[in-house]
Order: structure tokens, then sequence, then C-alpha cells
């Protein structure tokens, strides 16, 4: 019974203090607290100012609350700052000392409006300041940004996957003076058929490009590949590579013609949100065997600036059929139609009696 | 002999193996007989015998001829101070020892150009060892 008492004579003096001392705090700032350790301040925000448009990413600043220990800062691309959603950016740095704070992180999304606000601490107690600024964060367009390979433990192993070695190529073996990422698998002891997925985090802006590029080599049994990308709100899209064994190739393959994986991941709205790449996948699937492959000089490109890779209608006659090289010295002739539209292979058996595998032709 | 060379590459026999048909025994006397030849036209070179690789897929059945032609040879080899074994072939297996078909063309015979670059790593490092 006596601790009933004390209860209800406790009740009664907390609203008799809430009662006289919160309607004044009230009615000065709605956003200020008091402590028994004295009133955290009004403050404002300062720069970047209110409405401000930008091509990177500022430092923040806001005047001082009086008795604040420290600050957060919150920044996001929603005007309610949703957290946990890669459709959104959030960001959030705590035990800011000062009444200024550069971001280490980049802010992913370009071209979209961002929020910001600052909350000043002491003690138990909180105070935002008595207003959210935005910007807005304009996009610099580029005209290639390249993805580097890093080291080969920079890049992981899906592990359910197949068994693969990776390593770091220094031989040059693309003649572009770049390191190749090196994935070797050896499946023809372990399983029938295998899958491979090694991963590298990006986390690039590609604003101003338009597609993939990269030199691709592979050689061993047959197998299917693909680039998988993951963009910024988390979803997965995916590009056929086709192989060509024991080529070098370059391959673009435009955003635009990137699929989208739905099994088992993350899908939000089925936009491939390009401008940002999470990170990057090269994957392997029904492997049949042995494989290697080199991967090099990865990076998003304007396709128009490689245009004179690419052919519309395919001469032969454009072509000095002296530099024509077959593989092992067989010869199938140079018959080439008037029109220069097609070429016509004459296998003969005498003259390319070793031709037990099929034929190549390069053409330069 | 036009030519006056301090060091002479050679890979031959595999194709005295799975084209010819031929026995190990063979084999090993007609490389034998090609680097006597060699060594007596051009006694200062130095000669380095490659030997032949094990072949993935389709060759794997001349396994175990491959490696008795590459016995032989090494025995040939180690008695004489003018010619050097170079085992590349040893940087195109998987760790089971078996070849790996990775480093080879669709035919399983010849390298493919990420192969040759493995291989012939290994013979360079021999040359510039011995070169200087």
């Amino acid at each position: 019974m006596k601790k009933l008492w004390a209860f209800f004579l406790s009740l009664l003096l907390a609203f008799s203090l809430a009662g006289c001392g919160g309607s004044s705090s009230v009615g000065d700032n709605s956003y200020s607290a008091s402590t028994s350790t004295g009133t955290l301040g009004m403050f404002s925000l300062v720069s970047p100012t209110l409405g401000a448009t930008l091509e990177e990413v500022p430092s923040f600043s806001w005047s001082a609350s009086e008795n604040a220990a420290y600050y957060t800062l919150e920044i996001a691309s929603s005007e309610t700052f949703i957290t946990n959603n890669d459709a959104y950016v959030y960001y959030k740095h705590d035990f800011i000392a000062e009444t200024s704070y550069t971001i280490s992180a980049s802010l992913s999304q370009k071209n979209v409006t961002y929020y910001w606000k600052v909350t000043a601490h002491s003690g138990s107690k909180t105070s935002v300041a008595n207003n959210v600024f935005h910007f807005f964060l304009k996009s610099v367009d580029k005209e290639e940004v390249a993805f580097p390979l890093g080291e080969a433990s920079d890049w992981s192993i899906h592990e359910a996957g197949s068994p693969l070695s990776l390593s770091i190529d220094n031989s040059n073996f693309f003649e572009n003076n770049q390191e190749s990422l090196c994935l070797k698998f050896e499946l023809e002891d372990t399983k029938p058929i295998g899958w491979i997925v090694v991963t590298k985090t990006v986390e690039l802006d590609t604003y101003g490009t338009d597609s993939l590029y990269l030199r691709f080599f592979y050689s061993g049994d047959d197998a299917t590949a693909f680039i998988r990308l993951r963009d910024n709100d988390g979803e997965f899209w995916r590009h056929k590579i086709q192989l060509a064994s024991n080529s070098k190739q370059i391959c673009i393959m435009p955003f635009s013609e990137f699929t989208q994986d739905t099994q088992l991941v993350t899908v939000n709205n089925h936009v491939f949100d390009y401008f940002h790449i999470k990170y990057l996948e090269i994957v392997f699937e029904q492997t049949w065997g042995d494989g290697a492959c080199l991967v090099s000089e990865i990076k998003t490109i304007k396709k128009s600036n490689y245009s004179s890779l690419f052919i519309k209608n395919l001469n032969f006659k454009n072509y000095d059929t002296s530099l024509w090289k077959w593989e092992n010295s067989y010869n199938f002739g140079t018959d080439i139609s008037a029109d220069g539209s097609s070429y016509t292979l004459h296998y003969d058996q005498d003259a390319n009696a070793l031709n037990t595998v099929g034929m190549a032709l390069a053409v330069r | 002999m036009p030519y006056c060379p301090k060091a002479i590459v050679y890979y031959v026999g595999v194709n005295d193996i799975v084209n010819s048909g031929n026995d190990s025994a063979t084999v090993i006397t007609n490389v034998e007989k090609l680097l006597d030849d060699t060594h007596s036209k051009l006694p200062n070179a130095h000669i380095f015998y490659v030997y032949v690789n094990l072949l993935p897929g389709y060759f794997l059945g001349y396994t175990d001829t491959i490696k008795a032609v590459n016995a032989g040879l090494s025995t040939y080899i180690e008695s004489r101070s003018w010619v050097e074994g170079v085992d590349a072939g040893k940087a195109l297996l998987k760790s089971t020892g078996v070849a790996d078909a990775g480093y080879f063309r669709l035919d399983n015979l010849h390298l493919s150009e990420y192969g040759y670059v493995v291989w012939s790593s290994v013979i360079k490092k021999a040359l510039k060892a011995w070169l200087g």
C-alpha cells in the first residue's frame, strides 16, 4: 500500500512539471528540448544553400547549437528520409563534433533532389535543426568510366559454384598494356556440367555512357558466358557473350540490350538504372569441362565513339586477301562474289588432308 | 648450316605419337638421332628439348606413350651436357596431373593462344637462365 501511494505522488508531480515548464518551451521553439544540463539551442543549416544546384557532393555546414555534444547528419534522396530501400539513397553520419562535415561516400544517384538535416545531441536529448534543406545534384557526363580489375583477391568466387582459380595475368595478353583477370576452371574431374560466378564491387557512376566494353578470351570446352551487372537499385541485368573459342574478342554490350534477372534476386521497377553500377559479375553456365578465360579493360563507353569497329554491310572486296590467314596453312581460296557480299570456301581434300577439326579464317 | 646459334629449342615428337602412331621406342630413337645430328653440326650450340606435352580429352589415350617418350629422352639428356630438357608441359597440367583442356584449342592437340603464353613462359625462363 505504501508503494502505491508513492507511485501516485510521483505521477502527480510529473504532470505538474510538464504543465508549467513544457508549455513555454513549445511556445518558444517546438524543436528544442530542455535538459537538466541545459537547453539545446536552436540552430540552422547553412550550406549547401536551400535549392542549390551542384555537380559535386558538397561539404555540409550548420550553425552551432548551444550545449550540443555532437551532431548527426542525414542525407536522403527521399523527402521522408526512407531507409533500407535500394531505390533511394540514405546516408547518415553520427558523432560529428564540429559544425561542418564532408562525406567520404559518393551519393550514387544524380539528377535528383537530395534532402538533408542535422540533429544536435546532448546526453539523451536531441534537437533537430529548424529546417530541412535540399539541393539538386546534377550528373557529370563522361566519355568512359574504367572499372579497375584490382587484385585477384578483390574478386569473390561464388562458393556454391564449380572449382575455380583466379589470378592477374601480366603478360599483356591483349596487347593493350593492361592486366587481365584470368579465370581457370577444371570441371572434367568434378562434375559433368558446372557454373561459375565471380563478383567485383564497382560502385561507380557511369553517367553519359551507354554500353559496357571489355576484352575477352576463352579457350577450353563448351561453355556459356554472361556479364551480369547490379544496378543502382540492386537489380541484376545480364548480357550474353558470344564465345569465339581461342579468339581475342572486343565485346561491346549496349545497356539497352541487357535483360533483367528476376529469379531469386531483387526486382524493384524493371528499369535498368545503369547510371550507377554497384558490382559486376562474370558468369559461366553450362561449362562442360576445363576452361581458361581472360578479361581485360572493363569500362563503360559511349558506343558511338567506337563506331569504327562496326560495319553495316560486310564487303569482302574491302579486304586485302593477301593478308588472309588460315589456321595450319589450310587454303580455301579467295572466291569472292562480284558484289563482294559473299565468299565461298572451297574444300580441297588433297590440299587440306589434315583438316579433320574444321577451319578458321582471320580477316584483318 | 648458315647460322651459328647459341641455343636451339626443339619441340618435336608429338606428331610422331598421335599422327604416325609410332611406339615410344621409335619416337625416342628418332628424337635422339635429331639431337645427335644437330650437335654434330653445331657443337657449340646449347640445345633445349621441350618434353612432349600431355594432351587432354580425345588424346588422353596417348598419355602412357607420351610419358614413356619423355622418360626415355630424359635419361638420354641427363647424360649429355650440351642438351637440356625443359618440362614446359608441367604448367599445362591440372592438380590431378591431367592435361588442362583450358589451355588447348577445341582439337585438344594444339595449344590455345593463352596456352602458348603459359607454356612459352617456362621455355623463356629456361632460355634466359642459360643465356644470362
